[in-house]
C-alpha cells in the first residue's frame, strides 16, 4: 500500500518536471523565433557584406552606420518624422485631454456617440482612412505636406490619447474639484490648477502612446503627402527591391532604439512600483 | 404629483415654501443667496465642461466622418476631361458605376478583383488561425511560470509590438532572401510573425485574469486536463480570443506592405490594388470603390465580431459555470 502511493507520488513528480521542461521548451522556442530575425538583422548591420546570412564574407565594420548618418535622404527623414510626431502628438495631447475632461461631464448617450465616432480610425483599415483623408485633402485642396501631415497625424492620434487620459478621469475623487470651488477658486481655475496635474501621467502616457503611432505610420502618410518620414521612405525603398546594405543599419539603430525605450520605462515603472509597495507596507505597519 | 416630485428636489425646497411675508433674518438670506448662488455657478459650470469636447466632436466629424463620405462620393462619379488649350483639365463629374465595372475590366491580371479579394479573405483566415493554435499554448505555458520571470517573458514576447512592422517584415525577409521561393506561404508567413503578438497579447490577459480556482475545482470535480481546457479555460478566455482575433483579422485584410514586401510585389492583396490604383494620382475613383469594400468587409467583421463577445460569450461562460 505505502509503495504504491510513494511510486505513485513519484510518478507524478516526475510528470510535474517533465511538463516543467516542456513548458519552458516552448517559451524558449517561440522566443528564439521571434528575435531571430531581429538579432540577424543586428548582427548583419555591422558588415558591409552584399548577401544577408552568408557568414563567409562577414567582417566586423563600422562602416554602414558611417553611411547612414551622412545619407542626407535619410537625416531629412529623420527630421521630418521627428517634426510631425512631435507637434502632432503634442496637439493631440493638448486637444485630447480637454476633450477628455469634456466627454466626461456629457451626457451618455452623448459621450458615447462622440466616443465611437472617434475610434473609427482606430477600427478602419489605416488605407481606408488614408484614402479618404487624400481624397478629402484634395477636395479643400490644402497644399502644404506638412500641414496636411500635421492633421492627418493629430486627428488618427487622437482616440489613443483619449483612451489613456480617460481612466485617470474615473479614478479622479470628485470632492477635489468641489473642494477647489468652495474654497473661491474660479472653474476654469480649478480645473488647470486641481483637476489637470492629477491627470498628467495619463497625458504623458497619451502623448507618448501619440509619438510611437504617428513615428510607426507609413500609409496614411504616403497617401495624404509627398514628403519622406522614415517608414515611408523605407516602404518606397522596399517597394522598389532595392536591398541597400544601409537599411540594415537604419534597422538595427531604431529597434535599437524602441528596445531602450521599452527597457527604461519598464526598469523605470518596477521602481516605482517597488517604492508604492514599500510606502503601503509601512502604511500599514 | 408634480408638486411632490418638486419640492424633492433640494434646489426647490427654499424658494416656493416659503411664503414672502416671513422674514428671514440675515443670515438665512445670506444663506440662501449663496446656495442659490452656488447652484447657478454649477449649472453654468456644467456647460462649460460639457462644451470642452466640442472641439473634437468637431475634428472627428470634419476628418474622419466627411471624408470617408465624400470617399463614397468619389467611388460613385467619374471626371469628365476636356482639353482646353492644349491641357486636359476636370470641367465636371458624372454619376456613373463605371469604378465598380473596373473591378472585373482588371482582368485576369494581378489586380482582378476576385483573385485578390480571395487570396486576401484566405491569407487573412490562415493568419488569424496559425496565430491562435501558437499563442494560445504559449498564453497558457506563459501562465504557468513562476511570476518572478512572467513579466519580463511576457514583456520580450510583447516588446516587438513597438517596432515598426516594416522593420520585422523587413528582417524576416532578409532571412529569406536566399530562398527562390516568393509567393502565398512566405507571405503567409510574414503575417503571422507579424501579428502574432497581437493575438497574444489580449489571451494571456484575459487567462491570467481568471481566477485560478475554477480550473482547481474543475479537476477537483473529476474533469481531465484536456476537458478542463476545452470547458473552463477556453470559455472563459474567450473575451481575450475574440479581441485577439479582431486584432488580427481585421489588419490582415487590409495589410499591403506584407504582401508587397514579402512576395516582392508578387502577390496581389485586395489593399495591394487599392494603393496601386490610387498611387497613380488619376483614378482615386476606382481606389474609393475599392476602399469602400474593405470598408463594409471592417465593419461586417466588427459587427460579427462583438455580437460574439457581448451576447453568446457571456452566455456560453455563465452556462459553464
Amino acid at each position: 500500500m505505502k509503495t504504491a502511493v510513494k511510486n505513485k507520488s513519484g510518478r507524478s513528480l516526475n510528470q510535474k518536471n517533465m511538463r516543467k521542461i516542456i513548458n519552458a521548451g516552448f517559451i524558449a522556442l517561440m522566443l528564439t523565433l521571434t528575435y531571430i530575425p531581429i538579432i540577424m538583422i543586428v548582427i548583419f548591420s555591422f558588415t558591409q557584406s552584399r548577401s544577408f546570412g552568408d557568414w563567409n564574407s562577414y567582417k566586423f565594420t563600422f562602416a554602414l552606420f558611417e553611411e547612414l548618418f551622412e545619407d542626407a535622404e535619410i537625416m531629412r527623414s529623420l527630421g521630418n518624422s521627428l517634426f510631425i510626431g512631435l507637434v502632432a502628438s503634442l496637439l493631440a495631447t493638448v486637444i485630447g485631454t480637454f476633450s477628455v475632461i469634456g466627454l466626461f461631464y456629457s451626457r451618455k448617450k452623448i459621450r458615447a456617440a462622440i466616443e465611437y465616432s472617434g475610434q473609427i480610425t482606430m477600427f478602419n483599415a489605416d488605407i481606408v482612412t488614408a484614402l479618404s483623408m487624400a481624397v478629402f485633402f484634395a477636395f479643400l485642396s490644402i497644399k502644404s505636406d506638412y500641414v496636411r501631415l500635421i492633421l492627418a497625424h493629430t486627428v488618427i492620434c487622437l482616440p489613443y490619447v483619449i483612451m489613456s487620459i480617460m481612466p485617470r478621469l474615473y479614478q479622479l475623487n470628485p470632492n477635489v474639484y468641489e473642494a477647489g470651488l468652495d474654497l473661491g477658486a474660479p472653474p476654469a481655475r480649478t480645473l488647470l490648477t486641481v483637476i489637470l496635474p492629477q491627470l498628467i501621467g495619463g497625458m504623458i502616457a497619451g502623448f507618448a502612446l501619440a509619438f510611437t503611432i504617428s513615428m510607426d505610420d507609413f500609409t496614411i502618410t504616403m497617401f495624404v503627402s509627398n514628403l519622406d518620414t522614415i517608414p515611408t521612405y523605407l516602404y518606397t525603398k522596399l517597394r522598389l527591391k532595392s536591398i541597400m546594405p544601409q537599411l540594415r543599419a537604419l534597422s538595427a539603430v531604431l529597434m535599437a532604439a524602441v528596445m531602450a525605450v521599452l527597457a527604461a520605462v519598464n526598469i523605470f515603472s518596477a521602481r516605482k512600483n517597488k517604492k508604492s509597495q514599500k510606502l503601503a507596507a509601512q502604511n500599514r505597519v | 404629483m408634480n408638486n411632490e416630485k418638486l419640492s424633492l428636489s433640494p434646489q426647490n425646497v427654499i424658494p416656493p415654501q416659503i411664503p414672502p411675508s416671513l422674514p428671514l433674518s440675515e443670515e438665512e438670506r445670506k444663506a440662501q443667496k449663496r446656495q442659490n448662488h452656488r447652484i447657478k455657478l454649477q449649472k453654468a459650470l456644467r456647460f462649460k465642461q460639457k462644451r470642452l469636447s466640442f472641439p473634437y466632436a468637431l475634428i472627428v466629424a470634419v476628418f474622419v466622418i466627411i471624408p470617408l463620405i465624400i470617399m463614397m462620393v468619389d467611388a460613385f462619379r467619374e471626371p469628365i476631361y476636356e482639353t482646353i488649350e492644349g491641357v486636359k483639365t476636370i470641367v465636371g463629374y458624372s454619376l456613373t458605376f463605371g469604378n465598380f465595372d473596373r473591378f472585373w475590366a482588371m482582368g485576369k491580371d494581378t489586380l482582378n478583383f476576385w483573385k485578390s479579394i480571395g487570396n486576401t479573405f484566405l491569407l487573412a483566415l490562415l493568419t488569424t488561425v496559425f496565430c491562435l493554435l501558437l499563442s494560445y499554448p504559449l498564453a497558457l505555458a506563459l501562465n504557468r511560470v513562476k511570476s518572478g520571470r512572467k513579466a519580463i517573458l511576457v514583456m520580450l514576447f510583447v516588446a516587438p509590438m513597438w517596432i515598426n512592422s516594416l522593420l520585422r517584415i523587413y528582417a524576416l525577409k532578409l532571412l529569406f532572401s536566399n530562398v527562390e521561393y516568393e509567393g502565398f506561404w512566405l507571405v503567409l508567413l510574414g503575417m503571422v510573425y507579424d501579428f502574432f503578438p497581437f493575438m497574444l497579447l489580449p489571451i494571456y490577459v484575459s487567462l491570467s485574469g481568471t481566477d485560478t480556482s475554477y480550473y482547481e475545482a474543475a479537476a477537483d470535480l473529476g474533469a481531465s486536463p484536456a476537458k478542463t481546457l476545452l470547458s473552463v479555460k477556453l470559455p472563459l478566455s474567450k473575451q481575450g480570443i475574440v479581441s485577439g482575433i479582431i486584432m488580427t483579422f481585421m489588419p490582415a485584410m487590409s495589410t499591403f506592405a506584407i504582401s508587397r514586401i514579402m512576395s516582392s510585389g508578387k502577390l496581389f492583396l485586395f489593399a495591394n490594388v487599392i494603393e496601386e490604383v490610387s498611387l497613380q494620382k488619376a483614378v482615386t475613383g476606382t481606389g474609393s470603390a475599392y476602399s469602400m469594400v474593405l470598408l463594409l468587409i471592417v465593419a461586417v467583421t466588427f459587427f460579427i465580431a462583438n455580437r460574439f463577445t457581448s451576447v453568446k460569450g457571456e452566455a456560453r461562460a455563465e452556462g459553464v459555470l
